[in-house]
């Protein structure tokens, strides 16, 4: 369910024109016109396909299939940057996967909190918008020996006026699974888009967000 | 204890998503999904094996005798290989059926359906390979 969004929250949305009703041909979506990175949540609700978790002391790391992806999510106690995209010495530069920290909620439980993320991505597929300051929770459950569940939630007070659920992705452990290339090349994307994408347009008939007519 | 409980485990992701789509890739808005074009005894031209998908391009000759140059797409790489797909499956100058939801602006590009070989063999797309242009990997099997 997506929540209220504030004046700016609106402007951002109104302009962005999702895959699912514009098409390859139609849209502006960054990623699929050019291959750029989804950026943090949405690779963690976009394609995904396989993933592997693995550990060090002070780190855990989430490794993706698609896009050969991987997230850095600390351990070590510290806490989240504050200035991210700010000014001054101390200010860190937004990040495609923001900045994370995890904790162990009890024994089946690790919650990622993340924040820092690069504003030119979108939180979604479907365009809706994040600001630098967004702060995204994680919840990483697993419920048996073979399933984890994942529940992301988004709290972007410049852009909405209520937390965002984002979803939940169910992974199932299949073990010893070797892992294919799956990501997203820009020279394949520029051969598929001339070949079939831009060919086969956009929707006539599909609506933007804005409630504007769909025609490029 | 903890870090060993997800240790180096390697997982398959299924969604749900608060705002999934029709389709894992991209929607077919763009496709006339309400009957396939059949085009019979098409010559395969290429095979591209890409991400973010495969490209079938093939020549069919219409009734007048006119060729059509036609591409089409299908799932994805990952996907299409869970059913039996290989970038060895279409070859050029492989003679087939090919069935395809062409692209609603009516240019030779569409979405791909299935294929059916000359000795009968019939292979499908992952996610509009149903004859009613549903999931072929979940509901179909041949």
């Amino acid at each position: 369910m997506v929540p209220p969004m504030t004046d700016l929250g609106k402007q951002l949305f109104a302009r962005n024109k999702p895959i699912g009703k514009f098409s390859p041909g139609g849209t502006n979506d960054p990623h699929t016109r050019y291959c750029d990175p989804f950026g943090f949540p949405q690779n963690m609700t976009q394609e995904i396909r396989g993933m592997t978790i693995t550990t060090l002391p002070t780190r855990t790391f989430l490794l993706l299939q698609y896009m050969d992806l991987w997230r850095e999510i600390w351990t070590d106690g510290r806490t989240l940057p504050t200035n991210v995209g700010g000014r001054g010495r101390e200010a860190h530069d937004p990040k495609y996967n923001g900045y994370s920290i995890g904790r162990w909620e009890d024994d089946y439980t690790f919650v990622v909190d993340t924040t820092g993320l690069a504003p030119e991505t979108w939180a979604t597929k479907s365009g809706y918008p994040h600001s630098v300051d967004a702060h995204v929770v994680e919840r990483f459950h697993r419920s048996s020996k073979h399933d984890l569940s994942l529940n992301i939630t988004m709290t972007d007070p410049k852009l909405y006026t209520q937390p965002f659920f984002l979803g939940e992705v169910y992974f199932r452990w299949v073990p010893n699974q070797q892992i294919d290339d799956f990501t997203c090349i820009p020279s394949e994307q520029v051969l598929y888009l001339k070949e079939m994408g831009d060919p086969a347009g956009s929707d006539p008939d599909a609506a933007t967000q804005g409630g504007r007519g769909g025609r490029p | 204890m903890k870090t060993k409980l997800l240790m180096m485990v390697m997982l398959l992701a299924g969604l749900a998503a608060a705002d999934r789509p029709s389709f894992a890739h991209h929607g077919a808005a763009a496709f006339d999904m309400t009957k396939p074009v059949v085009l019979k005894n098409a010559t395969v031209t290429e095979f591209l094996w890409i991400n973010p998908h495969p490209l079938i391009k093939a020549d069919y000759k219409d009734e007048k005798g006119q060729v059509q140059h036609w591409t089409m797409e299908m799932g994805s790489t990952v996907s299409a290989q869970l059913i039996g797909w290989t970038r060895t499956t279409l070859n050029y100058g492989d003679v087939v059926t090919l069935y395809v939801w062409q692209a609603k602006t009516k240019v030779p590009v569409g979405r791909f359906n299935k294929v059916e070989f000359s000795d009968g063999t019939v292979m499908r797309d992952t996610q509009t390979g149903a004859d009613d242009g549903g999931r072929a990997d979940t509901d179909v099997r041949q």
